[in-house]
């Protein structure tokens, strides 16, 4: 590994708080079909910049925490996060060397796999609904990818590099 | 397993490999679900970290607070336009509440003559929504009343206009619902013209679905149906919503039938939690089961 990012500790907690309130602000329908996914996006952000600090167990118990307040089944979302974040960080090195929009069209297939397993889920556990919209979400999410790199770059420096 | 609990360091750094990691979330995940589909056993845990969660839903709530502030600052014409409109509606349902009384009491004296037992009151409460389902496809709220209120699981919701819900799971402060137009519910209901007795089903959107009436049923758009109290969850006789929608289909065996909740489903902050005394609606259960 040629550098080192580092971002400052308060922004990942930060960055997780807002993500998780995002996710739980009430919003008109239309409104909340659009909602990216963005406790998946954030974990898979912070997998990919500080894998040494945003480990698989934190992506996993965030699922677990957004489960709980979301009411779903225990391990639902934490296995919808778990899965994508492992591709994203064994994919790190790739993904690095593209361009940013790349990057989130890249990211689309991930998403895709969150909306999957969450949808899958549902379905086993009979609490399927009869709209399709949830999968406009994927959309919406990897457009946000964008956001995410735009507001969250300049906290970074290449504190150590070797 | 107390190590887990450590969210902020790096876990298990540079001693399990990703992989082997992600195998062994993976599996507990997998058996996670599996024990929380299958039984309530993962319900303590749930509830304890969702009350430590508490502060972060309050921040969440904080956009509506503003919402409500708006509200107070609204202009003096919408306000008094609306207490115009409220007075109205006021005389309205008093007008309607003294024939209502008349009616009951009607009820009452032909029930004792009928010598029957059946409560035509019942207690209520009321309780303040807190959130709502912020998946738009799972239709539950959260309210602000919990056991130490007396909230008990399978207590009826109503509001002014008809049936809601019912309560799923309880904590300490508050309660969570599960509302009627969830795909995961359905109540035992009766058209209110003739009696027909039937099941609605949520369906996640904003409509109920009335399966299983063969195609001869007696049913018209824009019959009312009530809660039958079958089955010993739901008081009987609570509007339950509108048939909107009837399809005969010819060679089919069953109609296909639609309704619109008489509840606000989607309006209102407060909802009334009726309370059944325990004894009663076991025995309304026991009696009634083999007709179901």
């Amino acid at each position: 590994m040629s550098q080192q990012e580092h971002y400052p500790d308060w922004l990942v907690f930060v960055s997780v708080l807002a993500a998780i309130i995002f996710t739980l602000i009430d919003l008109p329908d239309f409104l909340a079909m659009l909602r990216p996914a963005f406790v998946l996006l954030i974990a898979m952000y912070w997998t990919l910049v500080m894998p040494q600090y945003f480990g698989l167990f934190t992506a996993w118990f965030l699922g677990i925490t957004l489960d709980v307040l979301t009411g779903s089944l225990l391990g639902q979302h934490a296995i919808a996060i778990l899965i994508p974040c492992y591709i994203a960080g064994r994919l790190r090195e790739t993904l690095h060397m593209f361009p940013l929009w790349q990057q989130s069209v890249m990211l689309i297939p991930m998403v895709a796999i969150y909306e999957f397993i969450l949808f899958w889920i549902d379905g086993i556990s009979h609490r399927d609904s009869e709209t399709y919209w949830r999968w406009i979400q994927i959309l919406t999410s990897s457009v946000f990818w964008t956001v995410l790199f735009i507001l969250l770059t300049p906290f970074r420096s290449h504190a150590a590099r070797d | 397993m107390t190590r887990l609990r450590d969210a902020s360091s790096p876990l298990f750094a540079r001693r399990l490999s990703p992989t082997l990691k992600f195998g062994i979330f993976l599996v507990l995940s997998i058996a996670i679900l599996f024990a929380d589909h299958q039984s309530d056993k993962l319900k303590p845990f749930r509830s304890a970290y969702n009350t430590i969660l508490r502060p972060v839903e309050w921040i969440a709530e904080w956009p509506s607070v503003f919402g409500d502030l708006g509200e107070y600052f609204a202009s003096r014409s919408t306000i008094s336009e609306e207490n115009d409109r409220l007075q109205k509606e006021h005389l309205m349902l008093m007008a309607r509440l003294q024939r209502l009384a008349a009616l009951e009491s009607e009820n009452m004296r032909i029930r004792a003559l009928l010598q029957s037992s059946k409560r035509v009151t019942e207690e209520v409460l009321i309780a303040e929504i807190q959130e709502t389902s912020h998946d738009p496809y799972r239709h539950y709220l959260r309210l602000n009343k919990g056991s130490l209120d007396g909230i008990y699981e399978g207590q009826p919701l109503i509001d002014a206009h008809g049936i809601l819900g019912q309560v799923v799971s309880v904590s300490i402060l508050s309660s969570e619902a599960i509302m009627i137009t969830d795909a995961d519910h359905s109540i035992p209901v009766e058209i209110n013209r003739n009696g027909l007795r039937t099941i609605a089903q949520g369906q996640g959107s904003d409509r109920l679905r009335l399966p299983y009436l063969p195609i001869n049923a007696d049913i018209e758009e824009g019959d009312l149906i009530v809660s039958s109290g079958l089955g010993g969850r739901y008081p009987a006789g609570y509007p339950v919503g509108v048939v909107n929608e009837v399809h005969r289909y010819p060679g089919e065996e069953f109609l296909e039938i639609y309704a619109t909740p008489a509840a606000q489903i989607q309006h209102g902050r407060e909802v009334l939690l009726v309370k059944q005394p325990p004894d009663v609606s076991s025995s309304v259960a026991q009696s009634e089961e083999p007709r179901t």
